[in-house]
């Protein structure tokens, strides 16, 4: 297509606030990372389109799966609360079209379409997966195939994606061990919680679990979106304690391009990553093979 | 629970949330106090939706139903404890408007897209007036709001 996507990158005065190093991990505790754009809904893009997009994909992504499709979020100033958190309603007179996945044969892979969203997943289906990392394998699938995908809809006159919010997640299984063996040890887990707290044996802790919003800005302090951080107290399929963290950063494109999201993107996903290395103790960085 | 990422986990009294991510996630969601208004303004809504072209015989386009949408949810966003109810009116361009003329306050905007909004705004009492349109950042928005509540 011309420009080789793979290597844009943030424009300058947006990249870095800072020179330091982005934090890295030889073995993160992910299990999942996702980009997405959501855009002004194509009604053209219906179900026999659908069908002829996953033939345009051709044979790298074999199984099809159908979902039910995620409401439009945008992330904005001087609202009471998350769009999340109102009461839904409907006011369609037809049942809305559902959210499709594309995934490859080992299911790592996966594609989710729907009339108004584009998502792309890398997704740790075994204990021996290691994460490919972002730069080398989850950002440039993202951008081929959503280059693919706007390809398809101008080819078929469907229609042309015009993003208004981009989103990157982050899911994390932080699993018990020599560190930490209950969920009552959250101080040896997260650097805000203090190790005092839950001394008094009269008062136990069972488990916990939070939620933190950072807002995402560009260098001149205007609002480009949040940071949504989620920790939540769970157990594993042997039963042992799991603590499972998301970090999704949502907001809006710096353009209507694929550089304009690829850039919110990137800025998102430097946010997330120096925030999971914020909030998460040293003594587990090192278990992770932090390099930096 | 069984995560799609392969990984079982478990957790108790959650209500699902939808993410992005394949991995189905669960968390609470709090209460919301909506105003009793809330039901009319929504059959209003429902009611202008079923408007046909040319309603004003003068070319007026349908209301599109993407910015019905956006319009609701505009208005649960920025609704609060006092808040009077809004008239409700279509424009000739398929757009929604919402208006307070009351209070010594003249507020009105129209929903234009899902990240576009027109806001006039003329206070009788003070003089100030101005005319904006609003993307992503709100708040003049919610400051005349509250404004508006505040003078009950």
């Amino acid at each position: 297509m011309g420009v080789n996507l793979t290597e844009l990158r943030l424009p300058h005065g947006i990249k870095v606030k800072n020179e330091i190093p982005l934090p890295d991990f030889t073995f993160p505790p992910l299990i999942e990372v996702a980009i997405s754009v959501q855009f002004e809904p194509l009604s053209r893009l219906v179900v026999p389109e659908i069908g002829l997009l996953w033939q345009h994909y051709g044979s790298r992504f074999s199984h099809v799966e159908q979902r039910p499709p995620i409401e439009p979020r945008f992330e904005k100033l001087g609202v009471r609360v998350p769009l999340s958190q109102q009461p839904s309603f409907q006011l369609f007179d037809t049942p809305p079209l559902p959210r499709i996945w594309f995934l490859d044969q080992s299911k790592r892979e996966l594609l989710q379409i729907q009339q108004n969203r584009f998502i792309r997943n890398w997704r740790k289906i075994e204990d021996g997966d290691n994460y490919p990392r972002y730069d080398s394998h989850v950002r440039p699938r993202f951008l081929e195939d959503f280059d693919d995908f706007r390809e398809f809809l101008a080819c078929n006159n469907i229609g042309k994606v015009v993003p208004n919010q981009c989103e990157v997640t982050y899911i994390n299984h932080l699993k018990s061990g020599n560190i930490w063996t209950t969920h009552a040890d959250i101080g040896k887990v997260f650097t805000f919680w203090n190790q005092d707290f839950g001394e008094d044996l009269r008062f136990e802790n069972e488990d916990a679990s939070f939620q933190i919003r950072r807002l995402i800005k560009d260098p001149e302090g205007e609002f480009l979106g949040r940071l949504h951080i989620t920790l939540q107290s769970a157990f594993d399929e042997n039963d042992d304690p799991l603590f499972v963290l998301t970090l999704i950063a949502r907001g809006r494109p710096l353009s209507n391009e694929t550089e304009g999201i690829i850039n919110f993107i990137d800025l998102g996903r430097e946010y997330i990553v120096r925030s999971f290395a914020d909030i998460t103790r040293p003594e587990l960085h090192q278990l992770w093979g932090r390099k930096d | 629970m069984n995560g799609l990422s392969g990984t079982t986990w478990s957790s108790e009294d959650r209500m699902p949330y939808q993410g992005i991510g394949a991995t189905l996630i669960k968390s609470t969601s709090p209460e919301q106090e909506l105003p009793q208004w809330w039901p009319a303004a929504l059959s209003r809504i429902l009611f202008l939706l079923e408007l046909p072209e040319n309603w004003d015989s003068y070319d007026a386009k349908k209301i599109n139903q993407q910015i019905a949408y956006h319009a609701a949810q505009i208005l649960l966003e920025i609704t609060r404890p006092g808040i009077p109810e809004p008239s409700i009116v279509p424009t000739v361009r398929g757009n929604l408007q919402f208006e307070w003329h009351t209070r010594g306050i003249d507020l009105e905007f129209e929903v234009k897209s899902s990240v576009l909004i027109s806001v006039s705004f003329e206070d009788t009492v003070t003089g100030n007036e101005w005319e904006k349109d609003l993307d992503y950042n709100l708040i003049p928005l919610k400051d005349v709001i509250r404004q508006l509540v505040s003078r009950d």
